[in-house]
């Protein structure tokens, strides 16, 4: 499969802050990437970066086409909560009758709420999820592994930031990690399970 | 999404209610000076102008870095086509009240209806509609208007001479002239409607040259702006 997604020497700074620091980074149709790290490490503002919210200061971002179906969803606090969930659903072509405010819902419904309109239908080429297992129950996680099953074999591009490691292990075909800037591909070292390596790459950094 | 952006911004809501329902009041009560007074088009078309400088002030900065926008900004329409989108979707509701009001001159018989469509007195509703929006891309909702409003107030405090300097009508005024006329204009919008502060047409022109001008700055710059999450790393 082609590559559909490439960041190439991206650089990013927040006045002295340089958060991202010369990026490198490709996902290919087909294939879904997990993007671990710190907090604070900018996995979001990578994920704006390749969704085209945040230009970065250096390096490009390069897509198969110039304005690619793109799908993101930076989590449950981007929803706007003064609106009904009807006229919100009605945006992305799908049809609910909830007259509720979207900010009348829990949490984890509001989180639901927002992957099920972002992931309905598979007609994009990039998908983009931030933390998006976070505030689930275990139907809703299940729910949305399957879902992401089904968009990476449709051959779009998923990245996913998260730090549910074992979620991301049933998904994800490699993982990167954001360290001081940098994307640093994370490899099997021996016959352990992957989430207890990812989870030692991770801590083993930290402490560094 | 395969929404249109203008569509977006319509169901997203950029006017909070009691705002329109103000607009609404002030509508009616424009058209009802109008049914018992032809002649006072003025005293309603500056109720909707006061009310436009707050609507017209939608804000997108804050919005779009709270993630609200992130499906639209994220489609495949270009930003400046997103952010025409917002300008109309914003000054949208007060331009409607206009031509209502208007509608109601003209259904009276009254013969002004002509320059609150396509003279001064819409260079006024332009330049508001424009220029508030404009001012009001970076802050919250409303609060380009409220600054606008201070403004005024202090305008008229410290400097109500240069407000009440604006009679022209004299054949020759110096470029410098007209341009301090055209930035009377843009500061006090309200002074455009009725006859009794006579503008040069060349102020009147470059006055919305100028609002015109702040405008096409947010377009020519709409790539560079930065819609980080504001509580993110």
């Amino acid at each position: 499969m082609k590559t559909r997604l490439e960041l190439a020497a991206v650089t990013k700074a927040f006045g002295a802050h340089r958060v991202l620091n010369q990026v490198w980074l490709q996902v290919r149709g087909g294939e879904t990437v997990g993007l671990i790290g710190a907090n604070g490490a900018g996995k979001t503002t990578l994920l704006r970066v390749a969704a085209g919210l945040v230009r970065p200061d250096g390096g490009c971002v390069r897509r198969t086409d110039a304005r690619p179906a793109i799908r993101y969803f930076g989590g449950e606090m981007t929803l706007p909560a003064d609106i009904a969930i009807r006229r919100w659903a009605s945006l992305f072509g799908v049809r609910m009758d909830d007259r509720r405010r979207i900010g009348q819902l829990s949490r984890g419904s509001r989180q639901l709420l927002g992957l099920r309109l972002v992931l309905s239908g598979t007609d994009a080429e990039i998908l983009l999820l931030d933390e998006p297992w976070e505030g689930l129950d275990p139907d809703g996680s299940e729910w949305l592994t399957d879902t992401l099953r089904r968009w990476r074999g449709a051959g779009a591009a998923v990245l996913i930031a998260s730090h549910r490691f074992h979620d991301l292990d049933s998904i994800c075909t490699r993982f990167v990690m954001l360290e001081r800037g940098r994307c640093i591909p994370v490899t099997a070292q021996d016959h352990r399970p992957r989430v207890e390596q990812l989870v030692q790459a991770l801590t083993r950094r930290g402490r560094q | 999404m395969n929404v249109s952006p203008f569509r977006f911004f319509i169901v997203v809501g950029l006017h909070p209610m009691h705002n329109l329902v103000v607009l609404t009041a002030v509508t009616v009560a424009g058209v009802w000076t109008i049914a018992i007074s032809p002649g006072e088009i003025d005293s309603a078309l500056g109720l909707l102008l006061f009310v436009q400088m707050f609507l017209a002030s939608t804000g997108f900065l804050v919005r779009a870095r709270r993630g609200h926008f992130d499906p639209i900004l994220t489609s495949v329409y270009e930003r400046r086509s997103v952010l025409a989108s917002h300008w109309l979707a914003s000054i949208a509701p007060g331009l409607v009240a206009w031509a209502i009001v208007c509608s109601a001159v003209w259904a009276v018989g009254g013969g002004l209806y002509g320059s609150a469509l396509y003279g001064r007195r819409m260079v006024a509703m332009v330049l508001v509609s424009t220029l508030a929006w404009t001012a009001g891309f970076p802050l919250a909702r409303s609060a380009a208007g409220a600054l606008w409003l201070a403004g005024l107030f202090a305008a008229l405090l410290y400097k109500a001479d240069l407000l009440g300097s604006a009679p022209i009508g004299i054949p020759a005024l110096s470029s410098l002239t007209v341009l301090r006329h055209a930035g009377v204009a843009v500061v006090c919008p309200f002074l455009l409607l009725g006859t009794r502060v006579p503008f040069a047409p060349g102020s009147i022109a470059a006055g919305a040259c100028m609002a015109a001008l702040a405008m096409l700055s947010i377009w020519r710059f709409a790539d560079l702006f930065d819609f980080y999450l504001r509580d993110h790393a």
